[in-house]
Formats: C-alpha cells, structure tokens, sequence
C-alpha cells in the first residue's frame, strides 16, 4: 500500500468547504423566508361532510362532469401513524388528485390527533365504529349497499379487518403497502417487526397513556439513522438554490414530523395482536366481539405492494392472497420503496390509473 | 512523503483550512450583524457550530418550523462532515508512524478502533462503578425526583390561597416531603415502613428501585451503541484503504461523508437486526416504562396534598366518559336501526 488513504489538497478542501457555505448561506435565506403556506400539504379542495369525536371524513371535490363520475365512490382509509396528507403531499404529487382527475369519487377518513381523553379508544372504536359509521354515511348519501375501499400501511390492516367484518358493504377491497402477515420477512426482515418483539406494550400505555407522536417518529429515524438524520440535510445543500425542489423537501419534511400521538388502547392491541403474536394471518384477531376471518373477504381484491419497501416488506403484504376467499385477486407490485409509493415519478405516472382502471372493469 | 509525513501533512492543511473556513464565516456572520458573536480560538467545530446557531436563530425567527428545523439539520450536517474528517485525520496521523514501522495495518485498524471502543464505553460502565454506593445512588435518584417535582411545586407556590393562604404550611410539607426522602432510605436497608408517610415511602422505595433499573438497561443500551460506532468506524478505515488500493483514495469531505454514512447505516443494520439488540433496547423501553409508571405513583401522592386532581385520576375519568359515549353511540345505533 503505498499512497496515503486520505488525499486532501487545502485548496480544493478550503473551496469545498467554501462552496458548501456559500450554498449554505443561501439555503438559510431562502428557508428564512418561507411561510408555512408555502410548505402546506393536503392542500387537494375537499369538503368536510362527517364529523364524529376527532375523526373528520372528507370528500374531495370532483373535478370530471357529474355524468363522467364514477358512480361507485372509494373510501380511502390511511394508518393511524402520521397523517394521510403523504397521498397528497402537493398539486404534483398527489394520489388523491390524481384518482379525482381519472373521475373518480374520493373519501377520506381523518382521524385527528388524539388527546389524553382519548387514550381508552380501541381498534373496535376505529375500526367498527369510525370507519363503519363512514361507510354507512356514503352508502347513504350515494344510495349504495356497496362502496370501494382503498387501506393505506396500516389502514390497510385495519381495512382487511372491517371488510372480513362487514363484507356487505364493500364491493372492491384495494390494499396498499398493507402488512397482513406481520412475521413474513423474506429475505430482509423488517426492523419494526424485530422491534416490536422486545418492548412491553402494557407497560408503555401504563407508562404513558398515548403513544407520543415523536417517539414513533424517532423509531422510524432510527432505522436508517445516518442516512435519515446526516445524510439526507447533507445532501440537501445542493438543492437549496433550487426553490421548488427545496420546497419538495420541505414538504416532505412538514408530513414526516407532523405525527399524531397514538390512542393507548388501540396501540396495545396493534402491537400485541398484529406485530408480536401474528393474529391477523392465522385467523385470531378479535375486534370488539367480531372474530377477524380474512376468508370472509369474498369481493375483488387489489393488492398493491412496494418491491423495495423497508417497512412493509413485500412478502408480508402478498401473504394475503392464501388466506382471502376471493377468486378475483391481483396482485400489483411497484419498483418502489414505501414512502416512493407516493412520491416517486413511476407511481405519480402509473399507480392511480392501475387502481381506476382495476375499479372501473368491476363496475 | 512517507506516510508519517503525510499524515501531518494532511492534519497541517485541515487546521489551516479550518482557519480560512472560520475567518470566512466570522466576516459573513459579523455582516449580518449577529452583535454577540464569540472570537475564534480553539475548539474550532464546537465555537462554529454555536455561532452558527445563535445566527440562526435571528435569522429564521420567522420561518415555518419545517424551514426552521431544516435550517438546523443542514448546518449540524456540514458540523457532523468535519467531525468525521477530523476524525479520521486524527487517527490516520496515529496509526501513520506503526504502519511505516512495518507493523500489521489491519491489526492496527483493530487495535485503533479497540482503544476507541474502551475509551467511549468507560463513560457509560464508569457510572454505574462510580454509583455501586446506595447512599450516591439515593442521592442522584432524589436530586432527579426534586428537579422533576419543581415545575408543580412553582404553581402551588405561587397558586392563591395554598392550603390555608400562606407558604408556610407549603414549607412545612415541603420538609415533610423532603424528610421522607430521608427515612425512605432507612426502608432501602429493610426496615419496615410505619406512620404517616408509609405510602409515600413505598412509592418512593420502589421509584428508586425501578430507576436503578433504568438507568442499568439504558447503560446496556448505550454500550451497545457506543459498540456500534467504533464498528462504523473500523469499517470506514478499512474501506477507505480498499478505495487507495483501488487507485481511488478519499480526496474531499463529502465523499469522506457520504462513506461514513453507508458505513454507518450498514453496521448500525447489523447490530439492529440482532436478537441482543432487541432485547437490550426492550428492556431500555420496558425499565423506562417501568420507571415512569412509579414516578407517577409518586407525583400522584404528593399532588393530592395540593388539592390537584392526578394524572390517575384523570384517567379514571376520562375512561368513564369514554365507556359512557360509547354506550350511548349503541344505543343511538339500535333506535335508528329499530326506527
């Protein structure tokens, strides 16, 4: 071995770092100017139409001909773990907008942000009272015995369970990036499963009633610590003189650290239920006094997956396809991470388009 | 140049950039006229990253929070660059002069990085041997405790009219308090608890013993992250000798960076995904829960004396509320449905 491994020339270090400050005075200027107006997500016109407790159901405002509206309307049901906005992040990024555009009837379920009050609300409360109440109040309005189901992460969870609940109302189940079987790994386990095994939930809600927000982000963080917590503002100094893709960023930003906390009694069940003893799969899960049977789910089925995702991995999505009764069942995987499911130009191009087309052909 | 040379040569350079980089920033900052700014000296990265925070402070005072925290990552992020170069530099001009004498650099690297590896982890081991004595261990828990209690003794302080109108009932109960702190020590020695303060003792008996508990599993926890860090290190040294055998030698402080990062999030993988490593940050959790649980206990007792409602309580409450409306949600449900 003969040259030295670290071969820095002042001058080129001195106009690196330079260059970096230069960029990183300018960056600061910009962002100190900013308002939070122009870092908004969740910004698609929507009216509210259902209020219950904190959860708030919205519908997005149509922007096809009321004749060209496709007449069967699809609930979207996001997790309980940061906010929905992710599937609407801005007017070029937007899953949500891009469904409106393909003309069809968007609803979606807000669950607010839980105080101490409600720390006693359980998956029953979520799941057979919020998200039942939803479906019976657009069922109503529209004058349908069925809707279309859209679970996002872990509303795709908890989707899969009021649907085995209440088959009835819902005539097309569309899961996205859904874990089912919360112990399938593949070949890269993922690190939210493997956590989740060590820690006492009992212990946790006794400890703290809710679930803080930020210590559910912190986790996230710590998946990829260097890489979500350096890097990433590393790499940020290179587009700081670039204010819409700063801006991107910053969007991202504002939706990644806007996390509610987490009612206490439905977090023990998720984790104990879901993530530790793997009830969902095999059949075992009980919401409130309803046994989950995912046979039950006899209805088309759109199971949308990321090939790349750290924190649903793909095959803990796919095992749904063994256990649902359905004999219409498709799987649609994406080249994409979890959060690309969202933001990546593959999935803004492809992904609302695959799941009005699958809706569409089933009437 | 030998590598000796090289090594000083490289150290030499950095100190002397850092130096422009800093009489850059200094001009830059006085211009935006931060009127408390520090002079430099030594300690270059630490005084950088202060006068960069107090500057930006003024300047996003304004700013959307996510701008804000932004702002705060990217200047900890370029902070974090030199941190590693420095580093690295540092430990490159150690292991230099062996290498020239011949000596093995794998098993320098691992030597180096075994020094580092105790020199990080005796800060975490050294507290708990420096507080095996019950007497230090009490006397840490109770200055906790009182730091913890101060906030709502301040309210009832200052709250009117506090049992009876005057303060001198709330010192009276503060020494009460305080007294048993003391005679809770006795009970640590196995002294039955007896009189007045028995339920308090308890608590505050059991409040030790469960932070005892945590502060060992977050000692645990911090060992194995400390451990972590010198693997990130061994890796980044070996990697960047693989990258001068292949002709490419780290030439600039991003490129030193963006090695560290993937580095680091491989061998923090690594330990992540092992069974020890659930295991010890669970117990971390659980202790802590544990703890916070008969902190609580504790708060809970001596709010009463305050005439404050408790967080149990409250919790007591709201989960009569919270089955009341669920009740009645029902029975809305089945009249419209019988309607």
């Amino acid at each position: 071995m003969q040259a030295f491994p670290l071969q820095i020339n002042p001058e080129d270090t001195l106009r690196e770092v330079t260059e970096i400050n230069q960029k990183l005075l300018g960056g600061i200027k910009t962002l100190a100017g900013l308002k939070h107006s122009d870092v908004q997500v969740g910004t698609a016109p929507r009216e509210a139409v259902y209020t219950e407790d904190k959860i708030t159901l919205y519908r997005y405002k149509p922007v096809v001909a009321e004749d060209k509206l496709f007449p069967i309307p699809l609930f979207i049901v996001y997790a309980l773990v940061n906010r929905p906005a992710v599937a609407d992040l801005q007017e070029d990024r937007s899953l949500i907008r891009n469904l409106v555009k393909l003309g069809i009837d968007v609803y979606l379920i807000d669950w607010g942000y839980p105080s101490n009050a409600d720390r006693w609300l359980t998956l029953d409360d979520y799941i057979n009272v919020y998200v039942d109440n939803c479906v019976d109040f657009i069922r109503e309005k529209h004058g349908l015995d069925q809707i279309n189901l859209l679970g996002i992460c872990q509303g795709g969870s908890m989707s899969s369970c009021y649907t085995s609940i209440h088959p009835e109302k819902v005539k097309n189940l569309i899961l996205m990036v859904a874990p089912i079987d919360f112990h399938a790994s593949g070949r890269s386990p993922g690190l939210i499963n493997l956590w989740g095994g060590g820690i006492n939930p009992d212990l946790m809600v006794a400890g703290l009633g809710n679930i803080p927000g930020d210590l559910m982000n912190f986790g996230f963080l710590m998946l990829q610590p260097f890489a979500l917590m350096v890097q990433k503002y590393a790499d940020m100094i290179d587009i700081v003189d670039d204010k819409a893709k700063l801006l991107n960023f910053l969007r991202m930003e504002e939706w990644i650290f806007d996390s509610p906390d987490l009612a206490g009694e439905a977090y023990k069940q998720f984790v104990k239920d879901f993530f530790q003893d793997n009830k969902l799969i095999k059949g075992e899960v009980v919401i409130g006094k309803d046994k989950v049977n995912l046979a039950n789910i006899t209805m088309p089925v759109l199971n949308v997956y990321a090939e790349k995702d750290h924190l649903v991995p793909p095959p803990s999505s796919r095992a749904l396809e063994k256990v649902v009764g359905s004999k219409d069942y498709t799987d649609m995987p994406f080249p994409v991470g979890h959060i690309g499911m969202y933001v990546s130009g593959k999935a803004q191009k492809d992904l609302a388009p695959s799941i009005a087309n699958w809706i569409k052909a089933r009437g | 140049m030998t590598w000796t040379q090289q090594a000083e040569s490289t150290m030499s350079a950095w100190t002397e950039m850092q130096k422009k980089m800093w009489g850059g920033w200094f001009e830059t900052m006085q211009s935006f006229a931060s009127p408390n700014i520090m002079t430099p000296n030594t300690g270059m990265i630490d005084q950088w990253q202060k006068m960069v925070s107090q500057s930006l402070e003024t300047w996003t005072a304004s700013a959307d929070p996510a701008s804000k925290n932004a702002s705060r990552q990217m200047v900890a992020s370029q902070a974090a660059m030199m941190r590693f170069m420095e580093l690295t530099i540092s430990a490159w001009k150690a292991i230099a002069p062996k290498v020239e004498a011949g000596e093995d650099w794998q098993a320098l690297i691992t030597n180096y990085t075994e020094q580092m590896r105790r020199q990080m982890t005796p800060n975490v081991a050294g507290m708990n041997q420096a507080t095996q004595g019950l007497n230090q261990l009490w006397e840490t828990y109770t200055s906790q405790i009182q730091a913890f209690n101060r906030p709502w003794m301040e309210v009832m302080q200052v709250a009117p009219g506090f049992v009876g109108g005057s303060n001198a009932e709330m010192l009276d109960f503060t020494k009460l308090y305080w007294g048993a702190f003391d005679r809770t020590f006795g009970s640590m020695s196995g002294s039955p608890s007896v009189g007045f303060t028995r339920e308090l003792e308890e608590k505050l008996a059991k409040g030790f013993e469960d932070w005892r508990a945590s502060r060992q599993a977050m000692d645990d926890y911090q060992l194995l992250v400390a451990d972590a860090w010198a693997g990130v290190f061994e890796q980044v040294m070996r990697e960047m000798i693989q990258r001068t055998e292949q002709g490419k030698p780290v030439q600039s402080m991003r490129e030193l960076m963006s090695l560290w990062t993937s580095a680091a999030d491989k061998s923090f993988d690594a330990i992540f995904r092992s069974p020890e490593y659930a295991q010890v940050q669970g117990n971390f959790v659980n202790a802590t829960m544990q703890y916070r649980i008969s902190e609580r206990a504790i708060v809970d007792e001596t709010m009463k004396y305050g005439h404050f409602p408790t967080r149990t309580e409250m919790d007591e409450a709201h989960r009569n509320i919270y089955e009341l409306r669920k009740e009645i949600k029902a029975l809305k449900k089945a009249l419209k449905a019988k309607a």
